[in-house]
């Protein structure tokens, strides 16, 4: 019993010491030992009028991706679309850029911001099950709480009064049946919706059913608005769906396929693959789209490389491509309970 | 063997059932006032909405204390009194002794964070859905966990005879409790429990080593 005691004592030290020693060179001794190789790209934008993406260097610095230095006031006026409050204040803001007449409100309304990471996606945390179905024709100007909360089950959906905690057997009914009648395959495969009511519009949930087929459902006017996504290719396997919900509205959504392949879902519901097919894994990868009327800026963080792709804000093709390779890997290998790309606490070694 | 632990221990154990109790109360009555006053549907929404837990954030480091309160109370006269010297000269296995002592122990406390359960889940059942508190109940038992493994190795190291080794134990328990704790987002532990249950068993034989360390009279 006593060599089985130690033995085990052995396997915990050693566990132990293959955790925390690793933790504690790639915490603190790789910063002083590599502190010039660790690190991304510094912020970097595509200027439709440059052609190129332009970075922030060191100080007060701007360079281009081919290797050209510029100004501050001169990027300032290359990315119009970004440093628009800046010029506002010098008076130096155009009032047509690349043809399109501009003002202050508009570059307002159609910018976007947008982040999704890794951690964001249903299989890489812990879901409770439960969401929020907003009314999306609200009698106030303002989005409101509802009073009840959802689930799925196998064969429909269940809405759940909060304030009595009992099922809702019309209103379940009544979506389910909109769900059926469309053609919805429960149980649900995937989906997407954020409750938040401080946004300026809701688009409901876009759901992948269990026959891998894509719907928006929505509640409006207290009535469930369901739509079916069709694609016109139907190889295509849909596998994660995200909403939008940009203030200019120019898309439902967006999703990945099987191949992770990433699309866009337009406002009249058609399916396109964004820049020609950028791949995007949604349970590795960081995403973040920095887009104005006319251009985006796609940011996609994997493993191997960061990845800036500009894509046309007009008809999604691909306009410019920049591919960072991170310059090395000075991180000790070990144990590992946490990662930045998943919320699960559990061992793994990398 | 379990009622001189019974007697030794009865009124520490009183204590700590009272003290994990009174806390699971108090987070009720938290939970019970923010229904009362926002109502069950604003509770609803930030349980869905936030990935926090509410409602039992403060029992956290409640049940690692009561294991090693209770592993103090338990092993600390056996060591100062030197009854371990006594027990160890009884005509019984060593082993079937110290599995009996932990033992106590280990039950005495899964009876005490069983009713802490328990009256979470009486607590929170009529006002929440299974998914909710569900939730709750599952970002608390890790800490739970570490409550049992915060037992078994303060047993370890406080039946350890020599204070270089003590030390060495101590840092051992430190990084181990450390596991438990690395996240307070509900339901991360899920794909981990099995791993934590398993290695709280391998634990109980981790006080052995201090015993047969003591029977050879190392200190």
């Amino acid at each position: 019993m006593r060599k089985l005691a130690n033995i085990i004592l052995g396997i915990i030290v050693a566990l132990l010491v293959v955790w925390e020693l690793p933790w504690l060179y790639n915490n603190y001794a790789v910063s002083f030992l590599h502190g010039d190789e660790i690190g991304g790209q510094p912020f970097t934008l595509y200027s439709g009028l440059a052609d190129e993406f332009i970075q922030n260097t060191e100080g007060q610095g701007r360079r281009g991706i081919s290797g050209r230095e510029y100004t501050v006031e001169e990027a300032d006026s290359l990315l119009p679309f970004f440093w628009t409050t800046q010029l506002v204040n010098a008076g130096r803001l155009p009032d047509t850029i690349r043809g399109y007449a501009v003002s202050p409100q508009l570059i307002r309304q159609t910018n976007i911001n947008y982040h999704r990471r890794a951690y964001d996606t249903h299989t890489n945390r812990p879901n409770c099950c439960l969401w929020l179905l907003l009314e999306s024709l609200p009698k106030r100007v303002n989005l409101e709480d509802p009073d009840d909360a959802f689930r799925f089950t196998k064969d429909g959906i269940e809405f759940i009064n909060m304030n009595t905690g009992k099922v809702k057997p019309k209103k379940s009914k009544l979506f389910t049946d909109a769900l059926v009648k469309k053609g919805f395959a429960f149980p649900v495969h995937e989906l997407d919706g954020n409750p938040d009511t401080r946004k300026e519009y809701d688009e409901g949930y876009l759901l992948i059913d269990n026959n891998r087929k894509m719907y928006q459902m929505k509640m409006t006017a207290g009535q469930p608005f369901v739509k079916k996504i069709d694609l016109t290719d139907e190889t295509v396997v849909p596998k994660f769906i995200f909403v939008t919900e940009f203030r200019s509205r120019c898309l439902r959504g967006m999703m990945t396929d099987e191949n992770n392949v990433l699309y866009v879902i337009t406002p009249n519901y058609e399916v396109k693959p964004l820049g020609g097919g950028i791949h995007y894994d949604p349970t590795q990868s960081n995403m973040m789209i920095m887009g104005n009327m006319l251009d985006w800026t796609i940011r996609i963080t994997t493993e191997e490389a960061e990845e800036f792709y500009a894509v046309s804000a007009l008809d999604h093709s691909l306009l410019k491509t920049f591919i960072a390779p991170y310059r090395s890997n000075p991180y000790l290998p070990g144990l590992h309970f946490t990662e930045t790309l998943d919320r699960w606490v559990k061992p793994r070694f990398n | 063997m379990f009622y001189k632990e019974w007697i030794k221990t009865r009124w520490a154990l009183l204590l700590i059932l009272i003290v994990t109790c009174g806390y699971v109360g108090y987070e009720l009555l938290n939970y019970l006032r923010a229904i009362g006053a926002m109502g069950g549907a604003h509770i609803w929404i930030a349980m869905i909405t936030k990935d926090e837990p509410m409602f039992v954030r403060h029992l956290q480091y409640i049940p690692m204390m009561a294991g090693i309160a209770l592993a103090c109370v338990q092993f600390f006269p056996e060591m100062y009194h030197k009854c371990l010297k006594l027990t160890l000269h009884l005509p019984c296995s060593h082993l079937r002794m110290m599995f009996e002592m932990l033992g106590f122990g280990l039950v005495a406390l899964l009876v005490c964070f069983g009713l802490n359960y328990l009256i979470l889940w009486l607590g929170m059942r009529p006002s929440l859905a299974p998914e909710l508190y569900g939730k709750m109940l599952l970002v608390a038992l890790p800490w739970y966990l570490a409550g049992f493994a915060a037992y078994l190795l303060s047993a370890w190291i406080i039946l350890e005879g020599s204070w270089s080794r003590r030390i060495f134990n101590l840092v051992v328990m430190f990084l181990c409790l450390k596991v438990f704790y690395l996240s307070s987002f509900p339901g991360a532990y899920v794909p981990f429990l099995l791993c934590l249950v398993v290695f709280v068993l391998a634990c109980i034989l981790l006080p052995w080593i201090s015993i047969d360390r003591f029977k050879k009279g190392i200190e």
